[in-house]
């Protein structure tokens, strides 16, 4: 059996091969993974069910809101059925949460192009050098992938006399 | 050279004598000063913070009274073009009131800056050659020269005669009358300039007018006259002989009866293009005529300067009251305090409101930035009244070798 | 209701954390093993400073030349001054490191209206990385009404108790670091310039403060230091350089400079780092896959005040 470890380098290096290089550096994609690795789904799931599911879920999944899309109701959409640490494309194949992004430009086609040149999403790291872009579900809550409001830091002071 | 220091001891001494009402009059204007130079003491320990200018309003009153001192200095030349060029032997006599007041004016207007400068011990960065003058493309580094300039020809020219006449020698016309010519291009240059400041910045839709510096030359020459009769009325009145003819104030309010009229037209034109376009740039000028989202500071001061104007303008045209000495100083006054709020704080304030990006912020000076003000006019004043009494005294004989 | 929206908050903190956390992760590497080095330089050149300095430098000061006129061993001098200085006042090291403009490199910044929230997270970052007193901002963030560009319509004094706020839109302002520049042309002694790179910065030991530069400004990108900018020692960010983030003094004109203490090393400004919607995007123009050379290949950009002629360097779009 191939470890996991070398699955990942090894998607991770196909995908650098796809993605436009740039001429003054690399663009290194923000990894998801290392978040699961205390706590892998498979340690409670050895499946997904694929049937529709209501939210909130009793038990350890209290917080999830499921609010995707009205048709989007089931695990099984986006998580693998067989393997929990895995998410899933529409034609079945399985892959790695660090390409979750997959995902959702299945979708999100033109958001996914503009991701891919830079234009939308966050870039950190270096202008110049490496960067490292973060992934879709960095920023969005998967299952719940609206921008919420935010509590915006205090306003400029209203000059007014000094005294 | 040991002459020349004792024609400056003499000066001085002269300075010194004179009578009770003259000394009352020093007394007031240097007692003005003190509190002025208290609150620059506290304005150069903590800063302008002590002045109410802020980011979006940052002028305030320092560089409105610079810019209608300037004018008063460009006004000089009214006297200077009749005695030197049509050779009125009645304003000859008098052409040096003029110049010195050009010089007066001058150093309250370099004063004005000084004040208003964040770091003036870093001024030597100004000076040309030795600093970093940002010349041709900075029009406050033309500033920086046609204001120093002019300080200088209105130095040389007046100091020249006085010292020729003081020696009871003939002046060699070669080495003034250049000069004279010279500063006659450089009066209208120096309002010029202080207008282009303004103009010149496509950010402040309020001042990016071409009428700028017409309309400031315009009011310089009708204010300017205005306080040239006054003072001319006061050294008649309080000087113990020294008189000057009528005639050179009936010329000066010939000037102002016309420049008044003009400086109304303009006035005119500017309010009409901006209310009449009302295009988005018209909430500057809202701002001053009437007020800018329940913002109205200004509004009682322009519409006051405005009826001054228009009194005083009356006053100037018409034969009957001109010739009171009463009316016609009452319309130098409301013509003096019209301009000086007119082309003070009544242009410079709007140019802020709103900020570039919207802000309404009002702007009344401070009281420091008050006694700032109040000192440097009476430091001009005081110079003025003591360098004209001691050229009275050069030129009618008094004071001499 | 309330509690809803508590909840909903709560959910998206933990995202500003989380992205927050991203960055700063990042970030701190880099800065860490920056500053380290700069410290050790920063202590060797005190070692060598003679003792009793102090009592020479406001002459020194005083004379001070123009960046642009100092020698390296000018400039070695007055660092260690202000270094000196800061180490007086405030009881802390810091580096003063002067990065050059890269060749080859055009900086440009582009903003996405659409994704802009309006949560000042810009403000906050860019007045800590720029050591900026609190009663000061280089960014102003209007919210504007939906259909207007006028910028004359914004409102900066909005509370944000949850932003973006129902009909409006979020317009941030700071340094367009304009090509026809109307600051640098009005200053009268050149003590703000555009380097090569097309950051707009100030000397502020050479300006002498007329503010002839912010009557000038559109963008009211310029900010004056009308007293001594109060400054907390323990959070004064001690990675400093003489063209930017150094702590001013008194009497001077101060802006945004893309953070040219960064963005010369390679990172990219205090701001974007800090934007939670990834609104903010900066880079080399000169690079063709840069973030903003795609944008303005893909997008319909604009500028602020373009009638004005100032060709700003900051574009915004939406999308």
């Amino acid at each position: 059996m191939i470890s996991g470890k070398w699955l990942i380098s090894l998607q991770c290096w196909f995908l650098l091969s796809v993605l436009p290089v740039a001429l003054y550096g690399k663009v290194v994609l923000q990894k998801r993974e290392m978040g699961l690795e205390n706590f892998p789904c498979s340690e409670c799931h050895d499946t997904l069910s694929d049937g529709a599911i209501e939210t909130p879920i009793e038990g350890n999944h209290e917080e999830l809101a499921l609010k995707h899309m009205k048709r989007i109701n089931q695990c099984t959409v986006c998580h693998s059925d067989s393997n929990s640490d895995q998410l899933k494309l529409l034609n079945g194949t399985t892959i790695s949460f660090d390409q979750s992004h997959l995902v959702c430009i299945q979708c999100h086609g033109e958001k996914g192009s503009d991701w891919r040149r830079g234009i939308h999403g966050k870039q950190v790291g270096s202008w110049k050098d490496d960067k490292i872009r973060l992934l879709c579900s960095d920023c969005h809550n998967a299952h719940d992938p609206k921008f919420k409001q935010f509590v915006a830091d205090p306003p400029p002071v209203r000059p007014g006399k000094h005294h | 050279m040991a002459r020349y220091i004792r024609f400056w001891l003499n000066m001085f001494k002269e300075s010194f004598s004179g009578s009770k009402t003259y000394y009352l009059w020093v007394g007031v204007l240097t007692a003005l000063l003190l509190p002025g130079i208290y609150s620059y003491y506290l304005q150069l320990s903590q800063g302008l913070v002590v002045t109410n200018m802020v980011d979006q309003v940052s002028w305030g009153a320092y560089i409105a009274n610079f810019t209608f001192l300037v004018g008063v200095a460009a006004a000089a030349v009214l006297l200077v073009v009749p005695a030197y060029i049509y050779h009125r032997d009645d304003v000859k006599e008098i052409v040096l009131l003029g110049e010195i007041l050009a010089f007066c004016a001058m150093l309250m207007c370099l004063l004005f800056i000084a004040v208003d400068l964040g770091r003036p011990d870093r001024f030597w960065h100004i000076i040309p050659f030795i600093g970093r003058l940002n010349f041709p493309q900075s029009i406050l580094a033309w500033d920086v020269i046609v204001l120093n300039g002019y300080l200088l020809l209105n130095m040389h020219i007046p100091g020249y005669l006085l010292y020729k006449l003081y020696r009871g020698e003939q002046p060699t016309r070669r080495y003034y009358m250049p000069f004279v010519i010279i500063s006659i291009f450089w009066a209208v240059s120096i309002h010029t300039v202080t207008a282009f400041l303004y103009s010149g910045l496509g950010g402040r839709p309020f001042w990016n007018t071409s009428l700028m510096a017409p309309r400031f030359l315009i009011s310089a020459f009708a204010a300017g006259p205005a306080l040239l009769i006054i003072i001319f009325y006061l050294i008649n009145r309080f000087h113990p002989y020294f008189r000057v003819k009528e005639s050179v104030s009936k010329l000066l309010i010939t000037i102002a009866s016309v420049t008044m009229p003009i400086n109304l037209f303009l006035l005119g034109s500017e309010v009409f293009k901006e209310f009449y376009t009302n295009s988005s740039h018209v909430a500057s000028a809202q701002y001053l005529f009437l007020g800018l989202h329940g913002h109205s500071t200004l509004v009682p001061y322009i519409w006051t300067a405005i009826a001054f104007n228009i009194i005083s303008t009356i006053i100037f045209v018409t034969p009957v009251l001109r010739s009171k000495t009463s009316w016609l100083l009452g319309g130098c006054l409301l013509s003096i305090l019209g301009i000086w709020t007119e082309k003070g704080m009544g242009l410079i304030i709007p140019g802020f409101i709103p900020s570039p990006l919207g802000d309404v912020v009002e702007y009344t000076p401070s009281i420091h930035e008050f006694f700032i003000c109040l000192a440097i006019w009476a430091f001009g004043a005081l110079s003025y009244t003591v360098i004209s009494k001691v050229a009275i005294s050069i030129v009618s004989g008094r004071l001499k070798e | 209701m309330s509690e809803n929206r508590t909840k909903e908050q709560s959910t998206n903190r933990s995202l500003e954390h989380r992205l927050s956390e991203k960055s700063g992760q990042l970030l701190n590497q880099k800065v860490k093993r920056r500053s380290f080095l700069k410290g050790a330089v920063a202590a060797g050149a005190a070692a060598v400073a003679p003792m009793g300095t102090a009592s020479a430098f406001s002459f020194e000061s005083f004379f001070q030349k123009h960046y642009r006129e100092m020698t390296p061993e000018d400039k070695k001098k007055v660092f260690a001054r202000i270094q000196r200085e800061l180490k007086k006042e405030y009881e802390i090291e810091v580096s003063i490191s002067d990065p050059a403009p890269i060749s080859g490199v055009k900086f440009v910044y582009a903003l996405n209206l659409s994704k802009c929230n309006g949560s000042r997270k810009c403000v906050t970052a860019c007045q800590q990385e720029n050591n900026l007193p609190a009663d000061m901002a280089y960014i102003t963030v209007l919210e504007m009404p939906r259909g207007t560009m006028n910028v004359e319509k914004g409102n900066r004094y909005y509370k944000g108790e949850s932003v973006p706020k129902e009909g409006n839109y979020y317009l941030p302002v700071q340094c367009n670091h304009c090509e026809n520049s109307p600051c640098t042309k009005v200053c009268p002694i050149e003590a703000t310039w555009k380097e090569k790179d097309g950051i707009v910065v100030v000397d502020y030991d050479w300006c002498i403060g007329c503010r002839y530069c912010m009557a000038a400004c559109p963008y009211e990108a310029r900010h004056f230091n009308f007293k001594k900018p109060k400054l907390d020692a323990s959070t004064i960010n001690t990675s400093q350089s003489y063209l930017s983030n150094r702590v001013r003094s008194k009497g001077v004109m101060e802006k945004c400079t893309f953070c040219l203490q960064r963005t010369r090393e390679g990172s990219y400004p205090a701001c974007l780092e800090a934007c939670p919607t990834g609104a903010r995007k900066f880079g080399n123009i000169y690079d063709p896959e840069s973030e903003v050379s795609q944008i303005l290949k893909q997008k319909s950009v604009f500028v602020l005040k373009e009638e004005i002629n100032t060709v700003p360097q900051f574009f915004y779009y939406f999308d």
